[in-house]
């Protein structure tokens, strides 16, 4: 190991250390109940559900994909930004209203509020089961993406399935004692570090090689015009992304993060629904530092031509080629939070949809259900269901885990599915709170339909149709069929149960 | 000690005004800020302090967002009263709770 690694490697490995510290003693003397673990008591104020939900925006696709796409495509990157402001544009409605039902009815995810609002724990279970099959693929993203950060930073020194193992560890460790409270005491650490890491860049990166930020432009503008206007550099197997694609994506991805499970355990930890309608005013500010990792991407062009299907490394490259180590260690670190903390939110979250709606016997709004309402609200059953969404939280991080190490590319293929698989799910979750009139057998019709679409328009190489994203396809037969039998089986609203679909 | 009972959490915020919130179309102004911007602004010139028209275009569209969201919640009743969302398929006069099928 050179003398770099070495000290590469020993400020990754007391970051670790840190990263671990902090998130166990963020829950000391709080509430052991679901709740407080899954939603942190929804006693969190405006500062750590901004700090909380940046943590969750900006992940290690940030750093990898951000640079990669725009060193591959250029412009089209640009969705990322689109869609995140536009969800914050939702959200200002959105999320409230989430919080608003949730802790009216005391549920803590979307499995739970798809039971409540149906009366039928088999939507929840269906909801929940749904959403876990596009996000695992998401968890391994991040395991592996944590894995070529930190094999990047220790200059190869550290293996990449030796740096999946140690996020995993890390991740799970703090996310099983402490819950959503651990991840947001995390994201204090994180953001420092990624807004340092990022600004720095964005002064020294044009500095460095360029001898200026507007040199690079002349360049870009000059040698490579192609990226700087939809729709984008082709390559060989992507012939670019034009107009339809970016705003049919913006618009899917942009309601489909309102209902991120994830996103909605941020939701639902907030404090009061004001803290939650300022964030959305609040939030979109940080998006200009994905800017930064994209012009980055953009200057390897130059520097790093011919990385091929490693684009996802522009940024590393440039940062290793042209910064000291303890630099590249920080920069390092704060690609590697980037990876663990949304990574650790969705293991959570796949926990909480799994503990109470699937195991745990429902939340008793479902008249079948041999719990009653009141009985979920005991203490006894309380724990019992943190103590089994603790169980799925460490499973599913197995699995995901498993995946990076044995079939590294796999999963990923699914993964770039999860906005649209999970967008099949917004007239369940979201659009039911709005329309009284949808019904068990419409939601679940809808759903199915939508599901199977997207998955075979995806299987057989036709997403994007037409240019247009394919889980928005999808979402037409989904509201067609979910309105149509909405309306077809439920014109009396008398009180007796409705036959299961 | 057991949990609190379901309306615990949403007791002592205010219930939201019975207006209507016209400003919430604002919220559309990003959407339709950054759905143009293939459409009017896909080109390199005119260049805007060295930056491509494009680029230019969704970095304002970006600055200006935030800005008009402040703006709905201003203008939004249901805001300035910080009361909880009005919730269409569980604000039932007439029931305790909602639900498609009962």
């Amino acid at each position: 190991m050179s003398g770099s690694a070495i000290t590469a490697t020993t400020i990754f490995g007391v970051a670790m250390l840190a990263t671990i510290a902090v998130g166990l003693l963020s829950a000391r003397g709080r509430d052991k109940g679901l709740a407080e673990w899954s939603v942190s008591g929804r006693g969190l104020g405006i500062v750590f559900i901004w700090l909380l939900m940046a943590g969750e925006t900006y992940t290690s696709f940030s750093f990898l994909g951000t640079a990669g796409w725009s060193y591959e495509f250029g412009v089209p990157i640009l969705y990322l930004v689109a869609y995140l402001t536009v969800g914050f544009a939702v959200a200002y409605v959105v999320s409230p209203l989430l919080w608003t039902y949730a802790a009216r009815h005391n549920l803590v995810s979307i499995a739970d509020m798809a039971e409540h609002r149906f009366k039928s724990r088999p939507v929840g279970i269906l909801v929940a089961v749904i959403a876990t099959i596009f996000l695992i693929p998401y968890i391994q993203v991040q395991l592996q993406g944590m894995g070529a950060v930190v094999n990047a930073m220790s200059y190869g020194a550290v293996d990449l399935g030796v740096a999946a193992v140690v996020s995993f560890v890390v991740a799970e460790l703090f996310i099983l004692v402490s819950g959503l409270r651990g991840s947001a005491w995390v994201s204090v650490f994180k953001d420092v570090l990624v807004i340092a890491a990022v600004v720095f860049l964005a002064v020294y990166i044009p500095l460095h090689y360029f001898g200026g930020l507007g040199h690079l432009m002349h360049r870009l503008i000059a040698e490579k015009p192609q990226w700087l206007t939809f729709p984008g550099h082709p390559t060989p197997e992507v012939p670019g992304y034009g107009a339809a694609w970016f705003v049919g994506t913006m618009i899917l991805n942009g309601v489909t993060i309102t209902i991120f499970p994830t996103t909605v355990a941020g939701y639902l930890s907030a404090r009061n629904p004001t803290a939650l309608r300022r964030n959305a005013m609040l939030l979109p500010w940080y998006q200009l530092l994905l800017f930064i990792p994209m012009m980055i991407g953009a200057a390897a062009l130059f520097v790093a031509p011919g990385l091929g299907d490693k684009s996802d490394l522009a940024l590393f490259t440039l940062v290793t080629d042209s910064l000291p180590a303890p630099v590249v260690a920080v920069i390092g670190v704060a690609g590697a939070l980037s990876a663990i903390v949304p990574m650790s939110v969705f293991m959570l979250a796949i926990g909480t949809l799994w503990g109470k709606t699937v195991l745990g016997g429902g939340n008793g709004a479902d008249p079948r259900s041999r719990v009653a309402p009141d009985a979920v609200l005991e203490r006894g059953r309380d724990l019992r269901n943190k103590r089994l969404s603790q169980l799925v939280c460490l499973i599913a991080g197995l699995i995901a885990l498993a995946g990076s190490l044995l079939k590294p590319e796999a999963l990923v293929n699914l993964s770039v599915l999860s906005y649209e698989g999970l967008a099949q799910l917004v007239p369940t979750v979201l659009v039911a709170l709005f329309w009284r009139r949808m019904s068990k057998a419409g939601a679940v019709s809808g759903m199915l339909v939508g599901s199977v679409v997207m998955v075979a328009l995806a299987m057989t190489g036709n997403d994007p149709l037409w240019g247009i994203n394919g889980g928005l396809i999808a979402l037409v037969p989904n509201v067609v069929v979910t309105v149509a039998v909405s309306l077809a089986r439920s014109p009396d609203r008398t009180s007796a149960p409705t036959p299961t679909p | 000690m057991a949990q609190p009972p379901s309306d615990r959490r949403t007791d002592g915020l205010p219930a939201p005004p019975a207006t209507r919130r016209p400003a919430l179309w604002l919220l559309l102004v990003p959407v339709v800020l950054y759905g143009v911007a293939p459409f009017v602004a896909n080109r390199i010139e005119p260049r805007v302090f060295g930056i491509p028209f494009l680029l230019f275009w969704i970095i304002a569209a970006t600055v200006v967002s935030p800005l008009v969201i402040w703006l709905a919640s201003r203008l939004d009743p249901v805001f300035r009263a910080g009361s909880v969302e009005p919730v269409p398929a569980d604000d039932d006069p007439h029931g305790e709770d909602a639900g498609g099928d009962r």
